[in-house]
């Protein structure tokens, strides 16, 4: 009979059988638990510093069973190409570089925190030598360089301020400039006053009237539900993009909050641990915040070099150089960039973009390469004033 | 009367003739006599000798059994075309009717001559067999009948009162009148009369017996006074009801008169044993009172291999039935009651029935693949398990009777194997357990002995005096062996040892060796032994010549017999080459060197350290000096191996060559089975598994130019999904020693191979690990999948090490161990492997 030959077999297999069908299940089980809902499960190790807030949204970089090989460009891309990355995958293949092809993740392997530098950087750091060995004999000017040193002036993907023509354009500036030149917020538009509705706080009211907020009507902020910086952001909508391309907004990516200040990495006060980075940290809400900036920044950050600013002469001049000027810069059109890490790599990117205001570019130049100077927060003058005019004169 | 063609017609319709030629059964029927019957005329007598065999035509018969007790059952009755009376007519069987038959109207039967028949069956070569089936069948209906009978005697024992006595307590006086009828379960009852002011001990009864009913019966005062001897348990019977079920059951008479046995089940019922007889078979019939009710019946011809098990408080034929028939003719028959198991039938031996009684006495369910297994194998079981060494193990599922109950009755009442059957009534049932009693007995044709003397010899051999518990040690020759067993560990173990006298052998402490290790370390003077008729030896025409005894070690031992064995003479020489390592272990030394002094003896002792091995130069001179010699060699295999070739290379035949093989019965074989290469690998497991511990992440490499290609082994996609494919490769190839044991695949090779890949496909893993992973482990759940493979390897290294650490560690355990995890290690490797895949 048909059936007594399953049951037989069944039953002769049983052991067989019960072993692999519940190493299976068991198996299934601990794969659904870390796709569903518990990836640290099955994440490969700890993240780099810079996909720390998003490591837990898997589906962010991989593709199911699928080549994640572009998932890099959805967030980064915009930026290579704004940057006018030399080092495009075209440009890799003709040099004959196939593990550096092998996409971002040939450099920038994730989840090898240990093998991992802060710049997201996962292999050694005189990578340049695959390709550029004969630069030495070349070109007379890098005979004898050190190629772990090469980032000290180019960076891989952004060498626009290492670029000779924008070097020779600013070459033997004084350290620091006769007349500083700030981009300067535009003018605010004519406040139509609004009315308050009646019993609010007065005190409240009058700061608000006082504010650039004048204008808004209080239920424009005070909607009911939903996340305060989707308030703000329907008016400041491209300072909310940048937010959340810097660190304090990343976290949006992978959860519905920006991150914990205790659960990011960095040195931050204790007591700011259960705070989160989002608009009303920095900005308060009814009152003009312009002289809020620096305060601000305290409140969380306790690293050394932003413990050291009231100490420097940027907090000393008038009007001061406050954190924002530097890490949240005024752009050419006025507005404000808050992706304030935007401009941290390579940091000649911030020299660029802010020093070279009020500074030299040898000067701001060579304070960028000085690490201590940079954790004093600039309180001195740079250990070595680089030459570069040398270099830039002599190469095309 | 009918015509000799519808007689014909008959003869090939019935079933016992299916098969046989037209023309063969036309000649018997030719043979035929019609004879005539009146209603109750009887046809055949039980007991009588069998003439005829019967076909009847007309009418029907009634076959029935008589019994002085029970008057007459019924088994069968027979209508026109059945064949009876065939069982007396099998050659080969006793030649008297089992049963009587009787007409129960106006029959006809054709009545065949014997002879007729027996040249009928001489022709056919399957027939006696299907016959004896037949017969059995019969047997098995009879044992049916009485099952039934016995159901009727339920009244008997339910909620029977169990009463304690001590010892010299009285149980019933003599003068008294009696009221109650008992049973002995345990301990004895002494019977005394008091005849003319003097007390005399009429008897004792034992378990199983049975004691006033007499008075009850025979409705007179107590006969006799009943006082416990030791402490007494008794089952204690309503005296009115024993009478009323007495008075109108026959059958109860027969059982009180048959009841050989009680015994009291663990699980607080009583099992009754009586013995019967069908026909001219014993049988033997338990009836079994559990606490909840129930009742069953255990009727057994052991000469027939027939037993059967119905539950008498079921009503018959209530649930369905399973039958397998096996390709010998046994046929095993299942019932069931609501799905569980409520009977069996067996014609046939069964090597399993003992597990298959105890199923049917709990009412176990059976299982749809039970049955499928059944009704394919016969089988209620895939694997017959044996029980274990402990003391708890169940030996006879029929009585329940544990290991320790068997081994407390073999050290307190009994010697051997049928006082421990008559004691505890385990194997009487169905007879299942009879090897295993074997094993705790020793086989019954063993003596029971005791050690009379244990003096140490050197300082690993003894000698040890076995002395027969009665009687003479048995006459031997010089050259035979004994086999000695006794129970160590709660096991019976079993070694062969040459005798050096009728009643002494020598034992040398083997390495690992279970018997010898008991005997230097634990045996004291008296322990039992069993001990087997001397056996083997010399050819009789062997060492006429004299004897040349090359020997090495506890190799002596036979050289010693012979040497003790005979008068020696110039003539008829005995010549002793006796290799050791050193002086110290010379046994018997004092007996040797006065041997020497004898004429016609020659001994040379043989230190290996200081004069060196036996060579070959020394063996010719040996077979030169005596040329008709024959030679004795024993010694270690090596030892062995060289003589044997030394003495063929001085010519001699190998038919004057007798070589004692001796081997230890355990401890070499692991080490014999541990390859150099599976230890060395084991060995090398183990600092490796430290190393992956301890180590921590391997270093990043410092520059582009050294080293960097290595680490994308581990830190690349590709690198990585090389190494740990390899890995997998690795898994799979060690794996193949538990496909090779269970599956027999690969079939190349032997089974040492696949040991020694199975060793270094571990190793290798641990390697191929760290390639894999760089030593930084990632996920939680990747650390727990290398913890689990180190396990995995620690476990292997160390069970690959075993023939070192001897017998101190718990192997089979460790063994289960390892195999056990390579669950969790399954597991996650194939999560793993899934989650990478899944997170490219």
């Amino acid at each position: 009979m048909n059936a007594d030959r399953l049951w037989l077999f069944l039953w002769t297999h049983a052991r067989a059988i019960g072993w692999t069908s519940s190493a299976l299940l068991a198996a299934a089980l601990l794969l659904w638990a870390g796709i569903a809902g518990y990836p640290a499960l099955w994440t490969a190790g700890a993240a780099s510093d810079g996909h720390h807030q998003v490591i837990q949204a898997c589906e962010l970089c991989h593709v199911p069973f699928g080549d994640s090989g572009e998932s890099c460009l959805r967030c980064h891309g915009e930026y290579l190409v704004a940057v006018r990355d030399s080092h495009a995958k075209s440009v890799l293949l003709e040099a004959g570089q196939g593990d550096l092809v092998g996409g971002c993740a040939g450099c920038h392997r994730e989840h090898r925190r240990q093998h991992t530098d802060s710049g997201g950087l996962s292999r050694p750091g005189d990578f340049c030598i695959l390709c550029h060995r004969r630069v030495g004999s070349d070109r007379p000017t890098h005979t004898g360089r050190d190629f772990f040193r090469c980032v000290e002036c180019h960076a891989y993907h952004d060498n626009r301020p290492s670029d000779g023509d924008f070097l020779r354009a600013h070459l033997d500036e004084p350290a620091q400039l006769p007349f500083p030149h700030m981009p300067t917020r535009p003018p605010v538009g004519p406040v139509v006053a609004q009315t308050p509705p009646a019993g609010s706080d007065p005190a409240i009211v009058a700061q608000w009237q006082s504010g650039p907020h004048a204008a808004v009507g209080c239920e424009q902020c005070h909607a009911e539900g939903g996340k305060p910086w989707k308030s703000c952001a329907s008016c400041h909508e491209k300072a909310e993009q940048g937010w959340r391309a810097g660190r304090h907004g990343m976290a949006l990516a992978a959860a519905d909050q920006p991150i914990r200040v205790g659960e990011a990495r960095g040195a931050f006060r204790a007591e700011a641990a259960y705070r989160r980075p989002d608009c009303g940290a920095c900005h308060g809400a009814h009152e003009e915040s312009e002289d809020r900036d620096a305060k601000a920044c305290g409140e969380c950050h306790a690293d050394r070099h932003s413990r050291a600013w009231p100490d420097t002469p940027h907090a000393r001049a008038e009007p001061p150089v406050t954190c924002a000027v530097c890490h949240l810069p005024r752009q050419a059109d006025g507005s404000i960039e808050h992706n304030q890490s935007a401009n941290l790599r390579p940091n000649r990117r911030m020299g660029q973009q802010v020093c070279l205001n009020c500074h030299g570019l040898e000067f701001a130049y060579s304070a960028l390469e000085d690490l201590a100077l940079i954790e004093s927060n600039f309180a001195g003058t740079p250990r070595d004033i680089l030459d570069i005019g040398e270099t830039a004169r002599e190469e095309p | 009367m009918a015509a000799q063609g519808d007689l014909l017609d008959l003869l090939r319709e019935a079933p016992v003739f299916q098969g046989v030629a037209k023309s063969d059964l036309a000649r018997l029927a030719a043979a035929a006599a019609l004879v005539d019957y009146q209603p109750r005329q009887k046809i055949l007598r039980e007991g009588d000798p069998g003439e005829s065999l019967y076909l009847l035509t007309r009418g029907t018969v009634s076959v029935f059994s008589t019994d002085a007790v029970a008057g007459e059952t019924e088994i069968a009755r027979l209508e026109a075309g059945r064949v009876f009376g065939e069982q007396a007519l099998i050659p080969g069987r006793p030649n008297r009717r089992n049963a009587s038959v009787r007409a129960l109207d106006e029959v006809t039967v054709a009545e065949f001559p014997a002879a007729a028949f027996h040249s009928l069956i001489a022709t056919l070569p399957g027939m006696t067999a299907a016959l004896d089936e037949r017969g059995r069948r019969q047997a098995m209906e009879r044992l049916s009948h009485q099952s039934a009978l016995l159901a009727d005697l339920g009244d008997l024992t339910q909620a029977p009162v169990e009463r304690r006595y001590a010892d010299g307590e009285r149980v019933i006086a003599q003068g008294q009148a009696g009221s109650d009828v008992y049973l002995v379960v345990e301990g004895l009852a002494r019977v005394e009369k008091e005849c003319d002011g003097e007390i005399r001990v009429l008897t004792r009864i034992g378990p199983g017996g049975f004691f006033g009913e007499r008075a009850l019966i025979q409705a007179e005062p107590r006969a006799a006074t009943v006082i416990a001897e030791g402490e007494l348990c008794t089952l204690e019977i309503d005296g009115a009801r024993f009478l009323d079920a007495y008075r109108v059951n026959p059958a109860l008479r027969e059982l009180v008169e048959q009841l050989s046995a009680l015994f009291q089940l663990p699980g607080q019922g009583t099992v009754s044993l009586h013995k019967g007889r069908i026909g001219d078979k014993q049988t033997v019939t338990a009836l079994y009172h559990l606490p909840d009710g129930r009742r069953y019946a255990a009727s057994r011809v052991e000469q027939d291999a027939l037993f059967r098990l119905t539950r008498l408080d079921l009503e018959a034929g209530a649930g369905e039935t399973q039958t397998y028939i096996d390709g010998s003719g046994g046929l095993r028959t299942l019932e069931l009651c609501a799905g569980r198991l409520s009977g069996l039938s067996v014609i046939g031996p069964w090597r399993d029935l003992g597990y298959a009684h105890a199923a049917v006495l709990r009412g176990e369910r059976l299982w749809p693949w039970e049955r499928a297994l059944f009704r394919a194998r016969g089988e209620l079981r895939l694997r017959r398990r044996e029980p274990g060494p402990a003391a708890e193990a169940v030996i006879c599922a029929c009585t329940g009777r544990t290991r320790g109950e068997l081994v407390q009755l073999l050290e307190s009442a009994c010697d051997d194997l049928e006082c421990l059957v008559r004691h505890s009534g385990a194997s009487l049932i169905c007879g299942g357990c009879t090897p295993l009693l074997e094993e705790l007995a020793g086989p019954a044709d063993r003596r029971s002995c005791r050690i009379g003397a244990l003096e140490p010899l050197t300082e690993n051999v003894r000698r040890v005096l076995v002395e027969p518990v009665s009687g003479q040690p048995e006459h031997f020759v010089p050259g035979q062996h004994v086999r000695v067993s006794a129970r160590v560990d709660e096991q019976r173990v079993e070694r062969s040892y040459t005798l050096t006298a009728a009643n002494e052998i020598m034992v040398k402490r083997e390495r690992d060796g279970r018997f010898s290790t008991w005997l230097h370390e634990r045996a004291r003077i008296g322990d039992a032994l069993r001990v087997s008729a001397p056996r083997g030896g010399y050819a009789a025409a062997a060492g006429q010549g004299g004897w040349v005894c090359l020997v090495a070690g506890i190799g002596i031992t036979p050289a010693l017999a012979l040497l003790r064995g005979a008068d020696w003479s110039p003539a008829r020489s005995f010549s002793l080459d006796y290799s050791v390592r050193s002086i110290a272990d010379v046994i018997c030394e004092p007996e040797l060197r006065a041997a020497a002094q004898r004429p016609g003896v020659e001994i040379e002792i043989r230190e290996v350290a200081s004069s060196g091995r036996l060579d070959a130069g020394r063996i010719a001179d040996l077979t030169q000096a005596h040329p008709g010699a024959d030679f004795l060699v024993c010694g270690p295999a090596a030892y062995q191996v060289a003589v044997r070739d030394g003495l063929r290379a001085a010519g001699v035949e190998d038919g004057r060559v007798h070589v004692e093989a001796f081997t230890p019965a355990e401890g070499a074989t692991h080490r014999e089975r541990a390859s150099r290469w599976q230890t060395l690998v084991s060995a090398a497991t183990l600092p490796a598994l430290g190393y992956l511990l301890v180590a921590g992440a391997w270093p990043w490499p410092a520059r582009s130019e050294s080293g960097w290609q290595f680490a994308l082994l581990w830190s690349d996609s590709a690198g990585s999904q090389w190494s740990g494919f390899l890995l997998l490769g690795v898994l799979l190839l060690g794996q193949l020693l538990s496909s090779r044991r269970r599956l027999a695949w690969p079939p190349a090779g032997r089974l040492s191979l696949w040991t020694d890949v199975h060793a270094g496909a571990g190793l290798a893993a641990l390697l191929l690990v760290a390639l894999h992973t760089g030593l930084s482990f990632g996920a939680p759940i990747t650390t727990v999948l290398l913890f689990s493979l180190l396990m995995l390897a620690a476990t292997g290294a160390v069970i690959g090490l075993r023939p070192f650490l001897g017998q101190r560690l718990p192997w089979e355990r460790l063994r289960a161990l390892h195999i056990v995890l390579v669950w969790p290690f399954a597991v996650l490797l194939m999560a793993h492997v899934f989650s990478v895949y899944y997170f490219p």
